[in-house]
C-alpha cells in the first residue's frame, strides 16, 4: 500500500471525517433549500455570480496554500478546510443567523436589530462555525495541524469557502434588492463591492485569525495555550463585528474599515511564521549534528526554490522519486517536534530510519553501473 | 492531548448542533416576536441616510402588527393583521427604474415562494403624494392578493399582500389605505 493510500485509508477511519462529510452535506442540503428557488427564478445573475466566483475560490485556494513558508499545504486537507467553509459552516449559518437576528428583534426591537443586527450575531455564529472546521481537520488528520501556522493557514482556507458561498448568497440577494431588474449588472456589482473591493479583509482573515489560537492550543496544549486560543477568537469575532457594525459606511471607506483586520492577520501570520522558521531552523540544525541531515541540507528544505532546483541535477524517474521521497520524509521529521492532537512518539525514530534508507537508496540508484 | 477522536468530534458535532438547530428552536420557543402597531403609526424602511429611511408609510387602521422577526428594517418590513401579511421592500436600483420592469421583476421575485404569482395587466395608480407605480392581483393557491410598484429613478419600493380569500377581502381596504400612504424621499 503506497503513503498516499494508506493516509487515506486512515482518514476515513476517523469519526471526525463521517462528521465532517455528513455536516457537508447537512450544510449544502440547507443551502439548496433556501437558494434553489433564487437560483431557478434568476438563473442569469445566478451563473453570473457562478462565474465570476469560481475563478475566485480556485486562485484563493492555490494562493492561501502557498502561504506556508516551506511547502505547500496538501491540496486533499485544503479542500477539507474549504468544504466546511463553504457548506458545513455556510449551511447552519443560515438558520443560526435568522433566529439569532430573530430573538434579537424580539427582545431589542426592530429598529435596533436594524441597525446593529449583524455586528451581534454574525460574529458569535460564524466565527465558531468556521473554526470548528480547523478542529475537524485537525481531529481527521492530527498532524495536519500543529501549531499556530497551520491553524492559521487553514482558518484562511475554511474562512474562503464561507466567504465565497456567502458572496453567492449576496449575489441572488442584491439581484432582489435591485428589484430583478439587472439581474447580471446586480451579480457584477456584488462581485466588484464584495469581492474586489472586500475580499482583502473577509471571512479568510477572521478564520485564520481564530485558527492561529486553536492552532496554538493543538500543537502545544497548555493554559497559555487556552488563553491564546480564547483570545483569538475574541479577537476574530471583535474584527467581524467592527466589519459588520454601522460605521464608516460606503464603498469608499471599505479600506479604512477593512485595514485593521487586514493588518491584524498580517500581524498573526508574520509571529506564526516565525516562531515555526525559527523552530525549523533549530530542528534541521540538530538533525544535522544528529548526522540524519547533511550539512547544507537543512538549508535546502527550507526553500521550495532551492529543492525544485536541485531535482534538475537527479536522473529522471527512480532516482528523482527517491529525492522526493527522501525531501518529504525529512520535512515530515522537521515538523514532528511541533506536536498536534495525536503526537506520534515513535515517528522520529521512524522517519530517521527512513531518511537513512532513502538516502542509501538515492545514491545506489544514481551510482553508475559497473562497466 | 491523548487520543481525543472521539469526545472531540462529539464535542465539534454539540457545538454545530447548537448553533444550527438550538438557537432557531430557541427562536421558537420565545414566540413569533409581533409589536402591535398603533393607528397612525409611520413606519420607515431603507438603508439610513442623516438617521432618516427613505421609505415611509402609515398604518391607518388597529389590529396590524410588525413582524420584528422578519423584519429587517434597512430593506423592508412585514405587518401582519389576522391572517394578512403585508410587506413594504425597498428597491435601490443600480440604473434609473421604470415601474414596468420593476414589475416584471416583482413578478421573478415572487415566484421564489413558489405560493403566489402575480396577474397580468398591472393598472396604474398615484398616490396622494403624487408617487406613481403600478397595482395588479396577486394570487396563489388558496391565497388572495394584490401587489403594487413605485418607482422613482433612483430608489423604488415593492408591496405585497396576500392571504386567505375572505380575510385579505376584510383587509383590502386597509391595505389599499396603506399603499396610499406609501412614500419615497428623493
Amino acid at each position: 500500500m503506497t503513503d498516499r493510500a494508506a493516509i487515506q485509508r486512515g482518514v476515513t477511519t476517523r469519526p471526525a471525517f463521517w462528521l465532517w462529510a455528513a455536516a457537508c452535506l447537512a450544510g449544502a442540503w440547507v443551502a439548496l433549500d433556501l437558494l434553489g428557488p433564487r437560483v431557478r427564478a434568476f438563473p442569469v445573475g445566478a451563473v453570473a455570480g457562478l462565474v465570476l466566483l469560481a475563478p475566485a475560490l480556485a486562485a484563493g485556494v492555490w494562493l492561501l496554500r502557498r502561504l506556508h513558508p516551506v511547502r505547500s499545504r496538501p491540496l486533499g486537507y485544503a479542500l477539507i478546510a474549504v468544504g466546511w467553509g463553504g457548506l458545513a459552516a455556510f449551511g447552519p449559518a443560515l438558520p443560526a443567523n435568522a433566529a439569532f437576528q430573530a430573538v434579537l428583534g424580539g427582545t431589542a426591537g426592530a429598529e435596533f436589530t436594524a441597525t446593529w443586527g449583524a455586528a451581534i450575531t454574525a460574529p458569535v455564529n460564524e466565527e465558531i462555525l468556521k473554526l470548528l472546521g480547523v478542529a475537524v481537520l485537525a481531529l481527521i488528520v492530527p498532524h495536519a495541524v500543529r501549531g499556530a501556522l497551520d491553524g492559521f493557514g487553514f482558518g484562511a482556507l475554511v474562512g474562503l469557502g464561507f466567504q465565497i458561498s456567502e458572496n453567492f448568497l449576496y449575489v441572488l440577494n442584491t439581484i432582489v434588492l435591485t428589484g430583478a431588474t439587472q439581474d447580471a449588472r446586480a451579480a457584477f456589482f456584488s462581485f466588484g463591492s464584495r469581492m474586489i473591493g472586500g475580499a482583502w479583509w473577509s471571512h479568510w482573515a477572521m478564520t485564520a485569525i481564530a485558527g492561529a489560537g486553536l492552532g496554538r492550543l493543538l500543537g502545544r496544549p497548555s493554559r497559555t495555550g487556552v488563553a491564546v486560543a480564547c483570545g483569538a477568537l475574541v479577537v476574530a469575532m471583535a474584527l467581524h463585528s467592527w466589519w459588520d457594525a454601522p460605521v464608516l459606511a460606503g464603498v469608499a471607506l471599505l479600506p479604512v474599515k477593512g485595514a485593521p483586520i487586514l493588518v491584524a492577520a498580517i500581524v498573526a501570520y508574520r509571529i506564526a511564521r516565525y516562531r515555526y522558521l525559527t523552530g525549523f531552523r533549530r530542528a534541521a540544525r540538530e538533525e544535522t549534528e544528529r548526522g540524519v541531515l547533511v550539512p547544507g541540507e537543512g538549508h535546502v528544505l527550507t526553500y521550495r526554490k532551492w529543492r525544485r532546483k536541485e531535482r534538475w541535477d537527479v536522473p529522471a524517474g527512480e532516482p528523482r522519486r527517491l529525492l522526493a521521497r527522501l525531501r518529504a520524509a525529512q520535512l515530515e521529521l522537521l515538523d514532528d517536534r511541533l506536536g498536534g492532537l495525536e503526537p506520534d512518539p515513535g515517528a522520529a525514530d521512524r522517519l530517521r530510519g527512513d531518511i537513512r534508507d532513502l538516502r542509501r537508496r538515492l545514491n545506489a540508484s544514481q551510482r553508475p553501473a559497473p562497466a | 492531548m491523548g487520543r481525543v477522536r472521539w469526545w472531540g468530534t462529539g464535542l465539534v458535532a454539540l457545538v454545530l448542533l447548537v448553533l444550527g438547530a438550538g438557537l432557531p428552536l430557541l427562536d421558537a420557543a420565545l414566540g413569533d416576536g409581533k409589536r402591535p402597531i398603533r393607528p397612525g403609526t409611520v413606519l420607515s424602511v431603507g438603508t439610513a441616510r442623516d438617521g432618516v429611511r427613505p421609505v415611509s408609510f402609515a398604518v391607518p387602521a388597529a389590529g396590524w402588527a410588525l413582524d420584528e422577526e422578519r423584519s429587517a428594517l434597512g430593506s423592508g418590513a412585514e405587518l401582519t393583521s389576522d391572517e394578512v401579511v403585508f410587506n413594504v421592500s425597498v428597491v435601490v436600483p443600480l440604473a434609473p427604474l421604470d415601474a414596468r420592469a420593476l414589475w416584471d421583476g416583482l413578478g421573478r421575485i415572487v415566484s421564489v415562494r413558489g405560493t403566489t404569482r402575480l396577474g397580468a395587466g398591472p393598472s396604474a395608480i398615484t398616490t396622494p403624494h403624487g408617487l406613481r407605480g403600478l397595482t395588479g392581483r396577486l394570487a396563489g393557491a388558496g391565497r388572495a392578493g394584490t401587489a403594487t410598484v413605485f418607482a422613482r429613478a433612483t430608489r423604488g419600493a415593492t408591496v405585497t399582500a396576500w392571504g386567505p380569500p375572505e380575510a385579505y377581502l376584510r383587509a383590502a381596504a386597509q391595505v389599499e389605505a396603506m399603499v396610499r400612504t406609501i412614500r419615497i424621499a428623493p
